[in-house]
């Protein structure tokens, strides 16, 4: 039996329960002589949604919660086998164990693990069906009680309707746990992480972290300076925007006050094209064309140019973010009341002298709020560093140089063999803390900023 | 002195207006930029198309001689007369008509060496061929063979390191019209692989599917639902407030931290199946919420209040008003919204690599738990691959996902433009 | 029902039930505040069973509100807060156990934009009857269908096309649609507000013909802008400003002799 048919088993149910109830409440009106509150339907969905509620927790247990449930279980069971284990044997015994289980063992697994994978596969099917017998039996004792509640008087209807408005406030409720989950997971494996990294290692400039059966061997468990990721995230960022920035800023002013309609229909869904690209396929364009030209061109001149470099990724991302600095840069443009531009019009001067005296300090509230939201995107962003930025940290200012970013040391620190125990991948959750309360900041001021810009310009 | 004032005032107009031309031209330049940077784009992908599309072969002269099909000489009891067909010595076969091909070589170490021209999988070729028309033996047929992949190097004019001879072979082929190129259909039919010349995209485009289809079973439900709250239910309070905070926040978070959420918690907490559509489908579901929320909450709130107002008058309750009448006029809305959230998860790389979708996936993924890859990320494996071929291939791949974007694109803007029609 | 005798508009509350016939709706010192907007203040009034009952007043004065609080749909609204009595056949309607859509199903409304489903205009008027399971068969339906139609007068006009769009029709036309959709869940009672006020005279005439027609089988509240119709469709008029009421009584009286320097000015045309 797997979760489906439990499902299954649950729709069956009740449906099974809307039958009786609807033809409950048909005898009971008749009996009674009263028309009843609801529609004969609304006591059928009021049964149903009851019986099927149990059921829907048990597939919910079952799938999110079963696995954690055996392994509670089973370290149980070997309690005094954990205790002659050292320190954190039990997690990676448990690591073992599961690789074994998934056919893919670290090594040749001693006799223990066997046994304790044995234990953990006959445990598997008394849970389960505990998790069935439990759901079905609720459903039906549920189902019951919800016959027993059926009478004419009874407002089925308005129950069902109280019902439906708490589902949609648990679906709105759920954005608010994906946010939480978000934060507490980072913050959570953060702290770990600082169980074996002090604070004031971080603002070293050496980034090595070390996998978890190295660190175990000789106690080591590497560098963890960010200041060269975060060094290079904000080069790359840097080159990324000053190139935007004014390309952006340009194409705003250009297709919001000297260009002709038609040029403005072409061009707004060619750059919303631009946008919609995915990420990887920019990667891609650096790493076959980007950085080859970039060496190629830097060789012409005599320059010593990476074959990853800070300047090729910069690019790269400036042709990325292009289309979302001048969709913003023209939101903020429009913003600025037309009676500031027509005046300035009026009085004689040119638009370029409009655009330069009036519009642009007059969006600049706007336009900062561009810059900071760019350079936020351009932080998180992963697969064009990823691709076109180098894997060492190298603190450096020089473009041309290869750097490495945040985001691809997250990716390295968790790609391959992930151990939950080990620093290396403990790091990548701090980095991710760091990356978060990053753009976080930059964001909320963005938006602060922008508010300040629009109240500005309706003023 | 009017006079000359005048003639200072126009000279400075003119240089003013020059000023306004350079501005204009300065604008124009920018935006020719940003069209010349995703031409460069277009053409970096698509002239490394076609070589991943297509095949080159050579046209042989293939004598099936008998004797290369008594080469084993008893067969395991039990099989039946196709096995002499089956296990027949192709290589040889291959290998004499290339000889046959090139008469004038002699010596024995190059005549072996000919054999590079093709690729190893012609012996399949011929053994199909051989299965499908059993009476070619003893006969001598024309057949055309895949090249190998050093000879499609050249062939395709890659940056890889050439081989002189091979070169040569295939320019005296080519005098002889011997070359022709076919349609590729492997990249299309197959998963990936060690060789790049039978590598394909499907497992890593079913994967993308799955895990399309998991996220969208979520987060369309849950973003409908959640929008129909916020927007028609929810009086302000500090929880929707919270909410909705939360929401504008959720849809700026870096995409990689998804990846980090699902990693700790459907993997490690929940120990969910690694590198399966079932968690990277969870994952991005979370990353479309906001998204379809957003989206969604603009379309219901287009829909008038007269449409709820005139069904609740009639006696239906608010929740029967509102997913009755204001629900299904602001589909479209909706549903153009979801479009555009599948679309922005279909590119989605950087969670996947994190959930270990980033693997070597030959088999067609059948289940939710299977362990498989995405479109994007087989793109990035390619790509950082140093041989020239895969790179081609990931080129092509990157076709197929434009494609679907633009396909999902076109179909939100009708979706789009139809429902302004109907109002 | 507790009525203080020296208030007059209770006394032509009185006045107009004068064959002691139990009016159909009663409201008893209704106050509506819409936040901190006080748009109702006191306001007592009865509704005859089987007559046409208009609302006049200025605009902005709390008609729409009056009328609203007969169905509760001032509820639409946030922050809306309602006290005082209403009640339909001595029943409170905003007593705690009253089941809003029960009472919407007894008291009918129709707007002042023509607002149908952008559905079938069969779906259109099938909405209600299938949502209060008054049709057991199809049949059943459709000779709902057809006699809240007819009932409309909007039968003859679109018996060949009742598959098409509700919204496809002529502003009048869906005006009548709305009507009929109101009168297919079998009212009680039918609020109008400014039913008309969107339409040409031509429309609005027909309209008012079936209103005049609906009496035989429904109350009727309307609130309107125009004198004449308000003297020409109803039985009793009450006039409303500054969400007090003014005067209520007959609407020959009213028309002829009004009680109240206000309301005559109103009338006269000479406030607004
Ligand atoms: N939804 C609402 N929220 C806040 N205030 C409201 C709302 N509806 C009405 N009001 C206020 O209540 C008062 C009465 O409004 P109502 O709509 O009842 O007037 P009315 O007499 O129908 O006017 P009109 O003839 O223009 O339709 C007005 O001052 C109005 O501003
Ligand atoms: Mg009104």
């Amino acid at each position: 039996m797997t979760p489906s048919h439990l499902l299954s088993l649950g729709v069956i149910i009740s449906a099974c329960f809307f039958l009786f109830a609807r033809f409950r409440i048909r005898a009971a009106t008749l009996q009674e002589q009263a028309p009843s509150t609801s529609l004969p339907r609304f006591y059928g969905w009021y049964a149903a949604v009851l019986a099927f509620v149990p059921i829907f927790l048990g597939v919910c247990i079952w799938v999110f919660a079963s696995t954690t449930i055996v392994e509670i279980l089973l370290v149980n069971r070997l309690d005094s086998l954990f205790a002659s284990l050292p320190e954190g044997g039990r997690d990676r015994f448990l690591a073992e164990m599961y690789s074994f289980l998934d056919g893919q063992p670290l090594r040749t697994p001693s006799p223990d693990i066997a046994a304790a994978a044995n234990m953990l596969i006959g445990l598997r099917t008394p849970v389960v069906t505990t998790i069935i017998a439990l759901s079905t039996v609720g459903a039906l004792s549920l189902g019951f009680l919800a016959l027993r509640f059926i009478e004419p008087r009874f407002n089925a209807h308005a129950h069902i309707d109280r019902t439906v408005v708490f589902l949609l406030l648990l679906c709105s409720i759920l954005a608010i746990i994906a946010t939480l989950g978000i934060i507490l997971s980072l913050l959570f494996e953060t702290v770990r992480c600082f169980e074996f990294v002090s604070i004031c290692q971080l603002f070293s400039t050496d980034w090595l972290p070390r996998a978890g059966n190295q660190t175990a061997l000789d106690g080591d468990a590497g560098k963890y300076g960010v200041l060269a990721l975060f060094s290079g995230t904000f080069l790359i960022s840097f080159v990324a925007i000053s190139i935007a920035l004014p390309i952006g800023l340009l194409v705003a002013v250009y297709l919001s006050q000297y260009a002709s309609h038609s040029t403005r229909r072409i061009s707004k869904p060619m750059l919303e094209l631009l946008a919609g690209i995915p990420t990887v396929v920019y990667g891609f364009f650096a790493i076959v064309l980007v950085g080859p030209f970039l060496q190629r061109i830097g060789g012409f001149l005599g320059l010593d140019v990476a074959p990853q470099s800070a300047m090729a990724a910069g690019a790269v991302m400036a042709i990325m973010i292009i289309p979302y600095v001048s969709s913003l840069c023209d939101d903020a443009l429009s913003a600025v009341p037309s009676a500031l531009r027509n005046g300035s019009l009026a009085l004689g001067s040119t638009t370029a002298e409009t655009v330069l005296n009036v519009l642009l300090p007059a969006a600049l509230p706007g336009i900062s709020s561009a810059v900071l939201l760019a350079v936020s995107r351009t932080i998180g962003e992963t697969m064009i560093v990823l691709m076109a930025a180098g894997l060492a940290a190298n603190l450096t200012l020089n473009p041309l140089a290869s750097v490495t970013t945040v985001t691809v040391q997250i990716v390295q620190s968790v790609t391959g063999d992930v151990e939950f125990d080990s620093v290396k991948t403990l790091s990548a959750f701090m980095l991710g803390m760091l990356l978060f309360v990053t753009t976080l900041m930059m964001n909320v001021f963005a938006f602060s900023l922008r508010r300040r810009g629009i109240s500005h310009g309706e003023v | 002195m009017t006079f000359a004032q005048t003639v200072s005032t126009k000279r400075k107009l003119s240089s003013r207006n020059r000023a306004d031309t350079a501005f204009k031209m300065l604008g124009r330049g920018a935006l020719l930029l940003a069209f010349c940077s995703l031409l460069a784009l277009a053409i970096a992908i698509f002239s490394r198309t076609l070589p991943a599309l297509t095949h080159h072969q050579i046209t042989l002269d293939v004598a099936f001689e008998p004797d290369a099909f008594d080469y084993q000489t008893s067969a395991p009891s039990g099989t039946d007369a196709s096995y002499r067909l089956i296990y027949a010595n192709y290589g040889q076969i291959v290998g004499r008509s290339l000889e046959k091909a090139f008469p004038e070589i002699v010596d024995p170490a190059e005549k072996r060496a000919l054999r590079r021209l093709v690729s190893p999988t012609a012996r399949m070729q011929l053994r199909d061929r051989v299965l499908a028309n059993p009476s070619w033996i003893g006969t001598k047929q024309r057949v055309a063979l895949y090249v190998s992949k050093g000879a499609e190097n050249i062939l395709d004019a890659n940056e890889e390191t050439v081989d002189p001879q091979l070169t040569l072979w295939l320019t005296q082929l080519q005098d002889r019209r011997a070359l022709s190129t076919t349609f590729k259909s492997t990249l299309f039919t197959r998963g990936d692989s060690r060789e790049p010349e039978s590598a394909g995209l499907l497992a890593a485009l079913v994967g993308s599917l799955l895990t399309i289809a998991v996220s969208v079973a979520i987060s369309f439900p849950v973003g409908l639902l959640s929008a129909v709250y916020l927007e028609q239910f929810a009086t302000r309070s500090r929880l929707t407030d919270i909410i909705e905070v939360n929401i504008n926040n959720l849809a700026a978070v870096p995409s990689i931290l998804f990846g980090l959420l699902g990693l700790a918690v459907f993997i490690n907490v929940f120990h969910m199946p690694r590198s399966s559509p079932l968690v990277g489908g969870l994952t991005l579901s979370l990353m479309m919420l906001p998204t379809i929320i957003i989206a969604s909450r603009a379309a219901l709130s287009a829909v008038p209040n007269a449409l709820k107002a005139g069904a609740l008058a009639v006696g239906a309750s608010p929740v029967q008003a509102i997913f009755h009448h204001v629900v299904p006029q602001a589909m479209p809305g909706i549903i153009t919204g979801t479009l555009l959230a599948i679309a922005q998860a279909l590119g989605e790389t950087a969670p996947l690599l994190l959930l270990g979708m980033v693997a070597f996936i030959v088999d067609l993924p059948s289940e939710f738990t299977d362990a498989a890859t995405a479109l994007p990320v087989q793109i990035y494996m390619w790509a950082e691959s140093p041989e020239t071929a895969f790179s081609n291939n990931a080129a092509a791949a990157v076709v197929v996902l434009l494609c679907l974007l633009l396909a999902l694109n076109s179909l939100a803007m009708i979706l789009r433009s139809r429902f302004q029609k109907r109002i | 029902m507790n009525v203080d005798p020296s208030n007059a508009l209770m006394r032509d509350a009185e006045a107009a039930s004068a064959e002691g016939i139990p009016p159909k709706m009663v409201a008893r010192s209704v106050n509506v505040h819409y936040g901190a907007t006080h748009a109702l203040k006191d306001v007592s009034l009865d509704i005859q069973g089987y007559e046409v009952t208009a609302l006049i007043g200025p605009s902005g004065c709390g008609k729409s509100t009056v009328l609203r609080c007969f169905n509760r749909m001032n509820e639409m609204f946030e922050n809306t807060q309602t006290s005082g009595q209403v009640t339909i056949d001595g029943m409170d309607i905003y007593a705690r156990d009253i089941d809003v859509v029960a009472l919407r199903a007894r008291v009918g409304m129709v707007f002042q934009r023509p607002n149908p489903f952008p559905k079938s205009i069969f779906d259109n008027i099938a909405y209600g009857p299938r949502i209060h399971g008054l049709a057991e068969t199809k049949e059943d339906l459709e000779q709902i269908v057809e006699a809240s139609l007819q009932r409309a007068g909007l039968w003859d006009e679109v018996k060949d096309r009742l598959k098409q769009s509700g919204t496809a029709l002529s502003d009048g036309q869906q005006q009548r649609l709305c009507i009929a959709r109101a009168i297919a869940v079998q009212p009680e009672v039918i609020l109008m507000d400014e039913p008309c006020s969107a339409l040409d005279p031509i429309a609005t005439g027909k309209i008012e013909e079936l209103i005049e027609e609906l009496r035989t089988g429904f109350t009727i509240v309307i609130v309107t802008h125009s004198m004449q119709q308000a003297a020409r469709v109803s039985q009793r008029t009450a006039f409303i400003s500054r969400g007090e009421l003014g005067e209520y009584g007959p609407t020959v009286e009213m028309f002829t002799k009004p009680r109240h320097e206000r309301t005559k000015d109103y009338i006269m045309g000479r406030y607004g």
